[in-house]
């Protein structure tokens, strides 16, 4: 054995230790307050609506009128497994690429024809991620997920060690408490390194030494009041944030992601990850279901597909692929949290709000070289607690799938109505969880109930 | 892990920051509320909400000196500073492929800018911070102890009385006195509360150790405590 094994051993003979009780109970207590969580999950590049939120019927819109109608849903050129048509997911149509989420058209509703008004990636990601537009690239707001976290929170310290997780989601936050900024994980197997002291490698402290540093930093005094960075807001919140790092570190919490580990074998056979590799789509729905069940977040931020900037030839097996292994990992998430018990009680999906999004859609026609480039429309879903499964909001045209205007208080297309943008989106899932939307100046879409 | 295993690790973290120098620009464009840090756009909004303070409760003339704000030292300048404090030593772990400087590879992770897609680095002082501070110092300051007992008086930089064993208050508090000033950069008077803490924190860990290891266990806890401290790790 090598020493890396070794260090990996270590780690799972101590995962046999249970959740630690120090976490929980704080977790309980708030929980009866607000026991609210939320999934934002990102598909990265750029997602091909056709193929999955926003579909089109080939025999409708085929290759002899794609010059009128400016849309070629391109099915015919998919890898053999993927439907040729779009799909019946009960109360509306999906396009073929939409995995197992197809069976699940009644715990989810559909949002169509969002004007993102950019064609840049960082952009069209950071006005979803914050639901403000980007000033330029830059992003002119926090994170939504970090608004969430702030809110949950309410007027006390978060009941969580990490109120906000983000495995490699952007986060910003500009105006939110030191808390509620996204703790990055990299890599979903990462997550049981980070959790541990020292990464899990043995430092040699004594229990003596731990238990005299434990007593110091428990006094958390201010040293030297009025004077410098010691009496500084940011060190008042390295202070709370050091606290937090022991809190997580002593929990044990480590021990709920490490995927190989016995106990965890439910988890690993509902997200299939004994054949999926831990950072693929999959494990990365399993992170963000174990984050929040074991208490250690109440907000995640995911990446659930990635590589979809597909403007070439890749687009034909990659979009497809990759749109059905991120649509079927969050069928699985939304099964799973379905199965799970809430703290307060009831399922966990019916306290968390899932969103997701991408950075706008690809045009509906193909290009020369045989994929899509960026298109100024786009979609979203949106499911869970305090929304209403089974809906469709907003509309693409059917020339060019140009967002259509809407009225907004039934979702439906109206001439005289308005473009649903992300801050629609954004403020539907703030307000789903009875959370405050009003930052973003727009109201919830009529998804709630 | 690997070292390279780490590496994909810091490069997936590059993309998982890639917006924290945007979180920047945008924290000072829009300002920020006294009380909230948000990140390094925090860190600039709280400057210029002390400046507009200042202002307004003095009619245009400042009744409190324009400062800088305070600012959590980058990753770069705790790599830099770290080993200044302890005379060379570096967070380094082998796992298999040579010593690693652990700082260099979770520096994306920790939001240090890779200048391709993350030119600004965050500089709030985030619990992955904290976290990441406490394990390097849990490591730099086992080896440090162990180092510095073996050397000659002249060469230490951790204890710099004669007889590294002794427990001697006098003796215990006169090196917490340098060790502050190493650290922190001040001459800290005999009443200072926080040298009160130190030395009992020193006696509290000396007096649970295995025999002979007494003053090793003091000194460890209190490198651990100095280097995770906020007035080290902010300026």
């Amino acid at each position: 054995m090598d020493r890396r094994d070794f260090l990996i051993r270590s780690g799972l003979a101590a995962g046999a230790f249970s959740l630690g009780g120090a976490l929980m109970p704080r977790a309980a207590k708030a929980a009866e307050a607000t026991d609210r969580y939320f999934v934002f999950c990102y598909f990265e590049g750029g997602w091909d609506a056709l193929l999955s939120l926003d579909p089109r019927d080939p025999a409708e819109f085929s290759e002899a009128n794609m010059v009128e109608t400016g849309i070629q849903p391109g099915y015919d050129r998919l890898p053999g497994r993927f439907s040729r048509q779009s799909i019946n997911a009960g109360p509306f149509t999906l396009g073929p690429c939409v995995g197992e989420l197809a069976a699940l058209g009644d715990r989810f509703s559909v949002i169509r024809g969002i004007n993102m008004a950019t064609l840049t990636h960082e952009v069209g990601r950071r006005y979803f991620i914050t639901g403000k537009t980007p000033a330029g690239l830059t992003a002119r707001g926090s994170s939504i997920a970090s608004v969430a976290a702030t809110q949950l929170a309410g007027d006390g310290a978060p009941d969580r060690p990490v109120p906000h997780l983000a495995h490699r989601v952007e986060s910003f936050n500009v105006d939110q408490p030191a808390f509620a900024t996204a703790m990055p994980v990299a890599a979903v197997g990462h997550m049981q390194y980070i959790l541990q002291d020292t990464l899990g490698i043995p430092t040699g402290i004594r229990p003596n030494v731990r238990g005299a540093l434990g007593s110091y930093w428990a006094k958390r005094r201010d040293y030297a009041p009025g004077r410098g960075a010691s009496a500084s807001a940011i060190a008042d919140a390295y202070r709370e944030n050091r606290a937090r790092a022991r809190d997580v570190v002593t929990t044990a919490l480590y021990s709920q992601f490490q995927f190989d580990n016995p106990a965890l074998a439910g988890v690993r056979s509902h997200y299939g990850l004994d054949a999926a590799p831990l950072e693929s789509p999959q494990g990365r729905a399993a992170l963000a279901a174990q984050a929040l069940r074991s208490g250690l977040s109440r907000v995640v931020s995911v990446v659930l597909a990635d590589g979809l900037d597909t403007h070439d030839n890749t687009w034909a097996n990659e979009q497809s692929t990759r749109l059905a292994d991120g649509f079927t990992a969050l069928a699985r998430l939304i099964t799973d949290l379905e199965q799970s018990e809430a703290p307060s009680g009831g399922s966990l999906l019916s306290k968390t709000t899932l969103v997701a999004f991408s950075e706008f859609t690809r045009t509906p026609r193909l290009n020369a070289r045989g994929g899509r480039d960026h298109h100024l429309g786009n979609c979203a879903l949106i499911a869970g607690g305090g929304i209403r499964g089974g809906q469709v909001m907003g509309a693409s045209s059917d020339v060019g799938m140009g967002p259509l205007p809407v009225d907004l208080s039934t979702g439906q297309p109206d001439e005289s109505g308005e473009s649903i943008t992300p801050s629609h989106v954004m403020a539907t899932a703030l307000a789903s969880a009875g959370l405050d939307p009003s930052d973003l100046r727009v109201s919830a879409l009529p998804l709630l109930g | 892990m690997s070292a390279k295993i780490w590496r994909m690790i810091g490069l997936a973290g590059a993309l998982a920051l890639a917006g924290c120098g945007e979180s920047e620009d945008a924290g000072s464009g829009g300002g920020g509320s006294g009380g909230a840090i948000g990140g390094s756009g925090g860190v600039a909004g709280g400057a210029g909400g002390a400046g507009g303070a200042a202002g307004g409760a003095g009619g245009g003339v400042p009744q409190v000196p324009a400062a800088r704000a305070a600012g959590r030292m980058t990753i770069e300048q705790l790599a830099r500073s770290i080993p200044v404090i302890t005379d060379g030593l570096r967070w380094t772990e082998d796992f298999g492929d040579g010593p690693q400087d652990m700082l260099e590879v979770l520096a994306p992770t920790l939001g240090a800018p890779d200048y391709f897609l993350v030119v600004e680095e965050s500089l709030e002082p985030s619990l992955i911070i904290a976290k990441f501070m406490q394990d390097a110092a849990n490591r730099i300051c086992v080896r440090w102890v162990a180092r510095d007992e073996g050397l000659p008086l002249a060469d230490r930089t951790l204890v710099q009385h004669e007889e590294w064993q002794s427990r001697s208050p006098a003796l215990v508090q006169a090196n917490i006195q340098r060790l502050m000033l190493r650290f922190f950069g001040r001459v800290v008077p005999d009443d200072d509360a926080q040298l009160a803490d130190l030395v009992a924190l020193f006696e509290a860990a000396s007096e649970g150790a295995p025999a002979g290891l007494a003053a090793q266990d003091g000194w460890l806890s209190v490198c651990v405590a100095l280097m995770t401290d906020p007035e080290f790790v902010i300026y």
